[in-house]
């Protein structure tokens, strides 16, 4: 459901580089201009589609989650302007749920696989993991080949060796987890556990999560094209590095407050009396929306930071873009959406998810040294399997952004 | 009636370039004009292609060729199709609706809830029925596999007392349960209260060393097992095994989380958690156990005090069960009372005091 979040600004990117032999250079515009990008979905309409799609996906036991999830999306895309004209979201239901049907099996087998065996279930986890680049690829096409603008294309110029070549330092990573979970999973009890390999692994997974960031996100704008002109992505490894570094400090300020919170509300309760349903409860509560209140300000700074960054380095000659979205503003956003969320049972959860997107949507801007309308139609086929599309999905790895 | 005429902008496929056109909805058509009036394109209702309407935003018409007009007042173009006799789809007409809305979220709630309490119980009995001994038998490997390190030890007891326990219990199953299989495995653990057992799916039967201690030489240990030997026969750890990996799967989807690993060891422990009719069951299947052997019904109901009186002892550690459906002792006790003689076993337990709310036999599972 994450892509719900960012409904557009994964994916339309506009502009050119000049392939050899390419495509023809834009009409300079007559002056750079700047374009807003327009959101017009209501919470009202969106719930009504949603509450629709629920009751149907439920009564076909799934089986129209794939027609669920077309609709959504082209809500979604539809009601997102860019200079006048709208974008168009033409992802195949049929195809999707084929998609799914593959991807479904695979990860049930997976799931039985772990249930019935640890070990099984490691081996099955790092097939997945060697899975994923190609998902990703396919992923990544099925959703912008899919995507229209002024009846121009999108699309995902790459192939699946470059996604491998982008990807493999993740799926190392993700191998040597794997097998240092196994390692614990196997321990039998009174077997001292060898903790050197572990900390080495996940050491050198927290010192590389932010190089691993800043080589998907490459990768990602740096194929995407929006018919024949193709984008780029400035190299920003070090941004990455000092984004994840500033958010590590955001981050200690609330953890440490909501600790000491913590602390002197178990103190003031006493010693919980397991008996006690009220002060546990109490507890409970305490703890949850001190942590909620510190995860917010650091999980805000960080989606903020991260959109900018990522939107400043994207872009493709003479076309630019750039988002004010900030700390504060979707701090505020999320907060009170996710609170009517809660307050609701679940049912401002389209209504949130609008005003998420609005938020966002209405942060971008296009800067454009060309006439759009110059945009030439490019020549790549439409993926027509949406294996890659299912299996992020399912996962909830949120492709976007 | 007049036609009516709307702005909409063609893009031609080949570049983003926008071109100002006249769109008329007429009696049996579409058609596209320049602002002129010099005609485009044209298309029978009947074989239009549109995107879906919706309130604010605008419509697309795609024509043979590629060409795209998009009408920008989306709303005009439906109300304009509406009156040339273009009616919406079933969804459509149902999400443009208050009503229908609140309809679909009543409904869903109710199938979500039915689903939980009736359809997926059913749907799970069928499944353990039909599921071969072999799939039943490796799945309460994979169980105990979780579980042997994070719940239980290797048993402490001699050999003299597990053939001892196993010989009784051979002798007794022999008649209180013919033909079932079943396999019995010795443990310890940390955990208190020990005095206790469990049924695996597949008919693996774990006996706790601190049960075989505390009911050495009495008939308690059989109808602990005899208990036991219920929830094999009917297949009811294997039901709930599948039924938590129904809610998993279910949660999955909504959370995405399928790391195998992580979301296989509550499911384990969500098995051990019967529900109220499968425990009323079970105690009925040991009191008709002990009597296929000729004996009363008595150790049932005392093995029941014990359970309770050890829990008693252990405290109830741990975070409180503010969910707990599961029959309290006292109904347990009656009904064991009402199925054998009730002269033999009196009102209450013999250590006396108040009966525990929380089923025994399932604490080792919190």
């Amino acid at each position: 459901m994450t892509d719900l979040a960012e409904p557009m600004l994964e994916t339309h990117p506009l502009g050119p580089t000049e392939p050899a032999g390419g495509p023809p250079p834009l009409e300079p515009a007559p002056q750079a201009h700047n374009i807003r990008l327009k959101f017009t979905g209501t919470g009202g309409e969106y719930f009504r589609i949603w509450i629709v799609n629920l009751l149907l996906t439920i009564v076909t036991v799934g089986i129209y989650s794939a027609w669920a999830k077309v609709r959504k999306t082209r809500y979604f895309w539809i009601n997102t302007q860019l200079d006048g004209a709208v974008f168009q979201y033409h992802g195949d239901p049929m195809a999707i749920l084929r998609g799914r049907i593959l991807v479904g099996v695979i990860f049930v087998g997976y799931s039985l696989i772990g249930r019935i065996s640890i070990q099984a279930g490691i081996v099955a986890a790092v097939v997945l993991g060697l899975l994923a680049p190609w998902f990703f690829y396919k992923a990544m096409r099925f959703k912008l080949s899919n995507t229209t603008w002024r009846g121009i294309r999108f699309g995902f110029d790459s192939t699946v060796g470059a996604a491998y070549g982008a990807l493999a330092p993740a799926v190392i990573l993700w191998v040597l987890l794997s097998g240092v979970s196994a390692d614990l999973a196997t321990l039998r009890p009174g077997d001292k556990p060898n903790p050197v390999p572990m900390l080495l692994v996940y050491g050198l997974f927290l010192a590389l999560v932010p190089l691993l960031h800043a080589r998907i996100k490459r990768y990602q704008h740096g194929a995407t094209t929006c018919g024949s002109h193709k984008f780029d992505f400035e190299p920003s490894t070090g941004a990455f590095y000092g984004l994840y570094g500033k958010t590590f400090l955001v981050a200690l300020v609330p953890f440490v407050l909501a600790s000491i919170a913590v602390a002197v509300s178990v103190m003031a309760m006493g010693k919980p009396a397991p008996e006690s349903k009220a002060s546990f409860v109490a507890i409970m509560i305490v703890s949850y929306v001190v942590f909620v209140l510190a995860y917010l300000l650091p999980g805000s700074y960080f989606s903020a930071r991260l959109q900018r960054l990522v939107w400043a380095r994207t872009h493709g000659g003479p076309i630019r873009f750039s988002t004010s979205v900030g700390m504060r503003g979707l701090m505020r956003t999320w907060f009170k959406n996710g609170l009517l969320t809660l307050l609701t049972l679940g049912l401002y959860w389209p209504y949130a998810a609008v005003n998420i997107a609005r938020y966002q949507i209405e942060c971008m801007t296009v800067e454009a040294a060309a006439s759009l309308g110059s945009l030439a139609a490019g020549t790549q086929a439409i993926e027509p399997s949406a294996a890659g599309d299912g299996a992020v999905d399912f996962v909830g790895w949120d492709i976007g952004l | 009636v007049s036609d009516t005429v709307l702005e909409g902008l063609l893009f031609d496929g080949r570049t983003a370039a926008a071109t100002p056109v006249r769109v008329t909805v007429t009696g049996g058509g579409l058609r596209v004009t320049t602002p002129a009036g010099e005609p485009l394109h044209e298309v029978r209702l009947d074989q239009l292609v549109i995107t879906e309407p919706f309130a604010s935003a605008p419509r697309q018409v795609t024509f043979a060729g590629g060409a795209v007009v998009e009408v920008t007042d989306g709303a005009a173009l439906t109300a304009a199709l509406a009156a040339a006799g273009l009616r919406a789809s079933l969804v459509e007409r149902l999400q443009q609706r208050w009503l229908a809305a609140a309809a679909s979220l009543v409904a869903s709630v109710a199938l979500l809830v039915g689903g939980y309490l009736y359809g997926l119980p059913a749907a799970v009995r069928v499944v353990a029925a039909v599921l071969p001994a072999s799939a039943e038998r490796r799945l309460g490997e994979g169980v105990l596999e979780v579980l042997e390190g994070r719940l239980f030890r290797p048993t402490a007891l001699s050999e003299a007392e597990q053939s001892d326990a196993e010989r009784r219990i051979a002798e007794a199953a022999r008649l209180g349960a013919p033909g079932l299989q079943y396999r019995l495995v010795f443990r310890s653990t940390e955990q208190k209260p020990g005095v206790n057992a469990f049924a695996l799916p597949g008919g693996t039967v774990v006996i706790l060393d601190e049960l075989v201690r505390r009911t050495a030489g009495d008939d308690r240990l059989l109808a602990v097992v005899g208990h036991e030997l219920g929830h094999v026969a009917r297949h009811h750890s294997t039901q709930s095994l599948l039924r938590a990996a129904g809610v998993g799967a279910f949660t999955s989807l909504l959370w995405g989380d399928f790391s195998g690993q992580a979301a296989s060891i509550p499911a384990v422990f969500a098995m051990l958690d019967y529900s109220r009719g499968a425990e009323r069951e079970a105690d009925e299947d040991a009191v008709r156990f002990l009597h296929a052997t000729g004996r009363s019904a008595k150790p049932v109901f005392d093995a029941l005090c014990l359970l309770a009186s050890v829990e008693r002892e252990a405290g109830t550690k741990g975070l409180p069960n503010i969910f707990s459906s599961h029959p309290t002792i006292e109904e347990r006790l009656a009904r064991v009372r009402e199925m054998g003689q009730p002269r033999e076993m009196g009102h209450s337990c013999p250590e006396g005091g108040a009966f525990l709310p929380a089923d025994p036999i399932q604490q080792e599972s919190r």
